[in-house]
């Protein structure tokens, strides 16, 4: 499963620059390419733990890939410990254009936390 | 009898009033301590002339997974409500700084997969002045659970025989502004005359209100600006007095020395003084 932060359940959306709170995750089925929402609005102004929520619930819908803008320190130790592999997506181009460049090995695959955690 | 000294903004006069108060009652025969429960940065120390006393660890509790007793029957998941413990597939990730010992997860856990142990926070610390004591907690850096130390340093100073606790309050209106005012039978808000100083005590004010805590006012660093006017007509008889902004007291605070000897803080103190010897007679 691919999982991509977006700003609606539209292949459309521009992809989100935030994580843990991102407007929600588009979920792509890799074999049948379906794709479904999973809604994070929960998330949006949790006081803080909003990344480690999210990484959970990305874990837990069996995300093995996630394309988005910044992910912060907490959110990716917990990715990296359920082993998902994270790349840092275009936020000025559409969910479906991240997509095709996540499949033509033009995302670049982040190793650490690329901004600083709210707590 | 315990009172507090808090101000919403920082730099207001918290531990300035708690200072001269710790110095005033004693001189009054007060049998007085101060517990300085800005435990992220304590300083209350540094206008006295102190020996130490002592020093102890404090401590918190935090989970600690253990695998091997995991059946993976994920009745944790998603428990949290603070994000301190993420159950994953065959593992878990647990966040220290951010549990509150709430209990949920040991809870849950009926394998003895997740188990309660101690973990430093920082330390308690006490000192002597003139027969006063003075107590303190320091919060290791990088550490979240304010809280827990400020009700240690807490327990500790209400262990000691008084007549009276003086609290110096964290800035800000949040947990560790609560937790310090919770069981204070007074609170004497610092409000400082500036824009900042308004806002963030009018906030703090809120919360005492909203607990139905008995709190009093001083107007510090008084400018008498324009801005404060409607502040001061609002709350006009909770105000029991004022310290203007004067050189000699900042320059002197500036040297780590009070000012017992001026004129509008004697006023102050007095008024403070009185308010307690009431309240007390109405405990008795």
């Amino acid at each position: 499963m691919i999982v991509l932060t977006a700003f609606e359940n539209n292949l459309e959306s521009k992809l989100d620059p935030r994580f843990g709170r991102a407007s929600g995750f588009i979920l792509v089925d890799q074999e049948t390419n379906n794709h479904s929402w999973l809604e994070n609005s929960q998330n949006i102004n949790s006081a803080h733990g909003a990344g480690i929520q999210a990484a959970s619930n990305v874990v837990q819908n069996g995300g093995k890939v996630l394309i988005t803008g910044a992910i912060g320190p907490k959110a990716f130790m917990v990715l990296n410990e359920a082993k998902v592999e994270i790349f840092t997506g275009d936020t000025s181009k559409s969910v479906a254009e991240n997509i095709e460049d996540f499949k033509a090995n033009r995302l670049t695959k982040v190793s650490s936390a690329t901004t600083v955690g709210l707590g | 009898m315990t009172i507090s000294f808090a101000s919403g903004k920082g730099g207001a006069g918290k531990t300035f009033l708690s200072a001269h108060s710790l110095d005033f009652f004693l001189k009054k025969g007060t049998k007085v301590a101060l517990a300085d429960l800005d435990v992220e940065e304590p300083n209350s120390k540094i206008f006295f002339d102190i020996e130490d006393l002592s020093k102890k660890e404090a401590f918190a509790y935090v989970p600690e997974f253990i695998k091997e007793n995991c059946t993976e029957c994920n009745r944790c998941l998603g428990l949290c409500k603070f994000n301190a413990f993420t159950k994953l597939p065959g593992s878990a990730i647990i966040f220290k700084q951010m549990c509150h010992d709430c209990g949920l997860c040991y809870y849950a856990c009926k394998n003895g997969a997740i188990v309660r142990t101690k973990m430093r926070i920082g330390e308690v610390k006490s000192y002597n002045y003139n027969g006063a004591k003075i107590f303190e907690g320091l919060l290791d850096i990088g550490m979240e659970q304010g809280v827990v130390l400020i009700k240690q340093v807490k327990k500790e100073a209400l262990a000691e025989e008084l007549e009276l606790l003086i609290q110096d309050s964290a800035p800000g209106t949040s947990c560790s502004f609560v937790e310090t005012i919770s069981e204070s039978d007074i609170t004497f808000m610092s409000i400082e005359d500036s824009p900042m100083g308004i806002h963030d005590g009018e906030i703090a004010i809120k919360v005492l209100e909203e607990m139905k805590k008995d709190f009093y006012i001083i107007i510090n660093k008084d400018i008498e600006s324009n801005y404060s006017q409607g502040f001061r007509k609002k709350f006009n008889e909770k105000i029991i007095a004022t310290i203007p902004e004067k050189k000699e007291i900042a320059s002197r605070y500036a040297e780590k020395k009070l000012s017992p000897e001026d004129a509008d803080i004697k006023k102050a103190m007095n008024e403070i003084f009185s308010i307690v010897e009431k309240k007390r007679g109405e405990k008795k």
